[in-house]
């Protein structure tokens, strides 16, 4: 299988900040989700995949080319936590600005989405609500054939039916072949159903890239009384919080052998990992 | 892909675009004072109206969109120095037109002849390759917000300053004739001087390309 993504050793270090050497793939036709709490290095990754920061070592190929080749950006479809247009373009303006730099731009799709999104064409870019910011830049997006899309916190600050709406379409725009979608963003709701694949970054650091279902099939939840607790599994648990009532925590499920029958354990979702794998980075 | 890169400064620039026309009124009435000056004026003020892509990408943070495009840095400032220049250009002509217009109804006559006009635009060039030279690479480096007062507004106040010194010096009694005289002795050696100032205008502009090039390679966004 080919990566849509290929990044290797990548390297960026800001006054207040490293990126460490991440390395991590992501193959063709998958939806991945880059997560990862704020100011985890999510947007520095993004902005080193296009060029918009320079790397102070390291590797990325997108699409099989090194992302510093400027020709595949013809088949990149970007969208951060807000689109960058001129604020007085009205989306007559943008297609006018922006379809001369794509040779693939489809005019009738882009005005399918703009019929679809409501998007008025003559409505002033600064005069659109976040959200419709948002579907405009989708519309954009989405209307140049882009193999492979950047999402940089795209539903961020967005409604839960503007969410819910902007996933479907990421979803339908999956059903072609040989489509991908790196989707950075830390509301991991958004992911559960969607994403194939998981790249997980805290502190600068890649800490899983892989599956998802490997990722959540890896660790479960764990609760019991304190007497439950026995003092060789403590070190084991992840992010363990002890109260009155018991403890609580994380734990590799491989890890679950030889506690006492009182334990509970149950499935955990991405939201609870990266709860846990923050606790414990804390 | 430099073409369409001056096109999306143009559009970017959509909200100026109405003010541009008022450009050719304000250097009219300028040059009903000073007509001898309409020529470096209408370049300067197409220089400035040509920076207005700096303030507007600023302003929509535009350099996001920019590098998302299929488009290198390189096109990018590429694309920004011959919009200038372009804008630059139709300051030069419609100065050039405007200049016997200003100065049929002035009070001030100036009868300097084609070697005359040639020397002021050598002399506005050069002006705005030194302009250039500041402006650019500022700008290219911190963007606009944070370059303007040393890439602009400095620049522009030094260039106000020397040039109302240089006003007030020649308006005296006894230096009255000295314009005059040293665009006639310039027009004397018309190729000597014009040749020698569009060189080394020529030169500044090619070093400011060069230091934007790398000011704006080496940015991050």
């Amino acid at each position: 299988m080919n990566n849509a993504i290929k990044v290797t050793n990548l390297t960026k270090r800001y006054k207040n900040f490293l990126l460490d050497n991440a390395s991590f793939t992501v193959p063709e036709g998958y939806i991945c989700g880059f997560i990862g709490k704020n100011g985890a290095g999510k947007t520095t990754i993004m902005k080193l995949m296009l060029g918009m920061a320079l790397k102070d070592a390291g590797e990325i190929e997108l699409l099989g080319k090194p992302s510093d080749d400027v020709s595949i950006k013809e088949d990149l479809g970007v969208l951060f936590d807000q689109p960058y247009f001129q604020e007085d373009w009205t989306p007559i303006d943008i297609e006018k600005a922006l379809r001369p730099f794509y040779k693939k731009w489809d005019s009738s799709a882009y005005h399918r989405y703009l019929e679809r999104f409501s998007l008025d064409p003559r409505q002033k870019y600064k005069s659109l609500s976040r959200g419709m910011k948002m579907k405009l830049g989708l519309a954009v997006t989405l209307c140049h054939d882009a193999k492979l899309l950047l999402l940089d916190e795209p539903t961020s600050g967005l409604d839960p039916v503007m969410r819910d709406e902007i996933l479907d379409i990421l979803r339908e725009y999956l059903l072609e072949e040989n489509k991908t979608i790196f989707f950075s963003t830390h509301i991991t709701s958004d992911l559960e159903k969607t994403a194939d694949c998981i790249v997980y970054i805290d502190n600068g650091r890649i800490i899983y890239s892989g599956l998802k279902d490997e990722l959540v099939e890896k660790y479960c939840l764990i609760r019991g009384g304190m007497e439950d607790l026995p003092e060789t599994k403590r070190r084991k648990i992840i992010g363990l919080r002890e109260h009155v009532g018991g403890f609580e925590g994380m734990i590799e499920v491989a890890e679950t052998g030889g506690f006492p029958p009182g334990v509970i354990t149950e499935t955990v979702s991405l939201e609870d990992i990266m709860v846990h794998l923050n606790r414990k980075g804390a | 892909m430099i073409g369409k890169m001056i096109a999306l400064d143009w559009r970017s620039i959509k909200v100026y675009q109405i003010r541009g026309l008022f450009l050719p009124v304000a250097i009219f009435i300028f040059g009903y004072f000073l007509p001898l000056l309409v020529i470096p004026m209408s370049v300067f003020m197409f220089m400035s109206f040509s920076i207005n892509p700096f303030a507007v990408e600023e302003k929509g943070d535009l350099n996001h969109l920019y590098l998302t495009l299929p488009v290198s840095r390189k096109e990018i400032v590429t694309g920004r120095y011959l919009f200038s220049l372009i804008a630059v250009l139709c300051g030069i002509a419609l100065g050039t037109l405007m200049m016997p217009l200003a100065n049929m109804v002035s009070v001030s006559k100036w009868f300097i002849g084609i070697e005359g006009y040639i020397v002021i635009i050598a002399f506005s060039y050069l002006i705005y390759a030194f302009f250039s030279l500041f402006i650019f690479p500022i700008l290219f480096r911190f963007g606009y917000n944070k370059g303007k007062f040393w890439g602009f507004y400095l620049p522009v106040f030094l260039f106000a300053f020397f040039f109302s010194s240089y006003i007030t010096f020649s308006a005296a009694p006894e230096y009255s004739a000295f314009t005059l005289n040293l665009l006639m002795k310039a027009s004397e050696n018309l190729f000597l001087v014009s040749g020698s100032m569009i060189a080394i205008a020529t030169i500044l502009l090619i070093l400011s390309y060069i230091i934007s090039l790398k000011a704006y390679s080496n940015r991050d966004f």
